[in-house]
């Protein structure tokens, strides 16, 4: 169905399907709405002569594929998920260290001003 | 597996190159890589990877490399494992961490004792490759956990990039016929964060800075936070001036959880210490017993283990594209297939973020065994 990808998958029905990309099968899996492309439209757009010469359809082959760390949001995104906002209210705090407080032994109290 | 042994396992693309390579390896199986950047500017095999497929070549007995002209395909026809003394030179595009890493999955399963020098980087800042300390205190307590005890790793001299200079000795003593089956159900308990900061060719003052400021970060979980200064100088410090952190969250039941990151030329220490404090507490808020970085071993070892389906409790946020990837490399060469289990579906309340990961070893026997 056009642009209702809301179903939830069970991953594993979708986890060794060849035709499905890996990142396809995330996507699905975590019920992400897929923006359909408009392929189907028969208009052709028109085209600068520029474009005519460059090539289509090719994935970027640069990128290291077989790297050991993974990839960390900016610095500026991990500040705003682990740090108090600045009108005093932690809730930011509060939301970012929520579930990863309980897992530290000797979690302390978050109004500590010490 | 009698049938699989004959014919070709065949890959299209560089990813998880290494992966794919070692796993064929420990199958014995003839594998077959084709269009390598085959639409790059640069097409085929880089000179790092060139450079594995010789460590490769020279830790097995009877391996066939066929690299064809352009480097978009090769065939790999590994031997058997053979292990020994020798000395890898590793070019300055990679840290010795790149070639380190695949090592670790063939070295317990050797004819003879892994002893191997890498020269070359021993951390880079251009590359997300795995640093010295986070091989040794991020994966191998991953091995301990399937029976590979002794196994070390020593730091002769540091490297910083662009030159390199280090050297590393990785030593395995432990040679074991298979990996014994884990389970990881429990969600452990962060106890500690320790870590070292390390600086070559560079003012000591620079690993305080790291410190100080990853400090600052990690002071509101409220663990003892013990960061060691490793400060390189003279000959044993390579041919640059470089510094970098490893940060690791020491969990209950000698599971470790880590983030690293290396200095660039003209950044501040303390935007390095504060970045990586930071990563380790994403790292820590989307992992259960085992990180990210180290669900490729982990996986590995229980797809190679005794004939018993082990058991691994990951957080929903660790399945992502990559883990897929994995997943089906292990299929493909192996032919076992992973179960996932979502905790949403178990009684237990709290259990919505997780999934367990069951997978049914190969009974896969070293070949030293074999022939013993």
């Amino acid at each position: 169905l056009k642009g209702s990808v809301q179903r939830k998958w069970d991953i594993n029905k979708l986890l060794y399907l060849d035709n499905v990309e890996p990142e396809e099968v995330v996507k699905r899996w975590r019920a992400q709405i897929v923006e359909e492309s408009d392929d189907e439209s028969d208009i052709e757009e028109e085209e600068d002569d520029g474009d005519f010469f460059k090539k289509r359809d090719v994935k970027d082959t640069s990128k290291d594929l077989d790297q050991f760390a993974p990839e960390y949001p900016s610095i500026e995104e991990l500040k705003n998920k682990f740090n108090p906002a600045d009108d005093n209210s932690d809730e930011e705090y509060e939301s970012g260290f929520q579930k990863l407080k309980s897992r530290f032994l000797a979690a302390p109290k978050l109004n500590d001003t010490e | 597996m009698s049938s699989s042994k004959t014919s070709m396992v065949t890959f299209e693309g560089h990813r998880n190159l290494r992966l794919r390579l070692v796993l064929a390896t420990l199958a014995g199986i003839p594998i077959k890589i084709s269009k390598i950047r085959s639409n790059d500017m640069n097409p085929g095999l880089k000179d790092y990877e060139i450079s594995f497929l010789r460590l490769l070549e020279a830790v097995t007995n009877d391996s066939r490399i066929e690299i064809s002209y352009t480097g978009t395909s090769v065939i790999f026809r590994p031997g058997i494992i053979i292990g020994g003394q020798l000395t890898h030179n590793c070019p300055v595009s990679k840290p010795v961490g790149y070639f380190i890493e695949p090592m670790l999955y063939l070295a317990p399963f050797s004819k003879k004792k892994f002893s191997i020098v890498f020269k070359g980087l021993t951390a880079s800042d251009k590359t997300r490759d795995a640093g010295v300390e986070s091989i040794k205190w991020g994966l191998l307590p991953i091995m301990e956990k399937f029976g590979v005890r002794e196994v070390s790793l020593h730091i002769l001299k540091r490297g910083s990039p662009p030159l390199g200079g280090g050297e590393v000795h990785l030593l395995c003593n432990s040679l074991i016929p298979q990996p014994i089956t884990m389970h990881a159900l429990e969600n452990p308990k962060i106890s500690a964060i320790r870590g070292v900061a390390y600086c070559t060719r560079v003012s000591p003052s620079m690993v305080n800075r790291i410190i100080d400021s990853a400090r600052n970060v990690l002071r509101p979980t409220g663990v003892e936070v013990n960061i060691t200064a490793d400060v390189w100088r003279g000959e044993n410090s390579g041919k640059s001036p470089g510094f970098g952190v490893t940060l690791v969250a020491e969990l209950k039941k000698g599971w470790r959880i880590l983030a690293e990151g290396v200095g660039s030329p003209g950044s501040l220490p303390e935007d390095l210490g504060e970045r990586v404090a930071y990563e380790l507490l994403e790292e820590l808020s989307k992992s259960v017993a085992v990180g990210r970085n180290q669900l490729q071993l982990c996986l590995a070892f229980m797809t190679i283990g005794k004939e018993d389906i082990g058991r691994l409790k990951v957080h929903k946020d660790q399945i992502d594209d990559n883990f897929i990837h994995i997943l089906r490399d292990i299929k493909q060469v192996f032919g076992t297939e992973a179960f996932l289990k979502d905790g949403a579906n178990e009684p237990i309340p709290g259990e919505e973020d997780f999934m367990t990961v069951s997978l049914k070893g190969i009974g896969f026997t070293s070949a030293s065994k074999k022939i013993a």
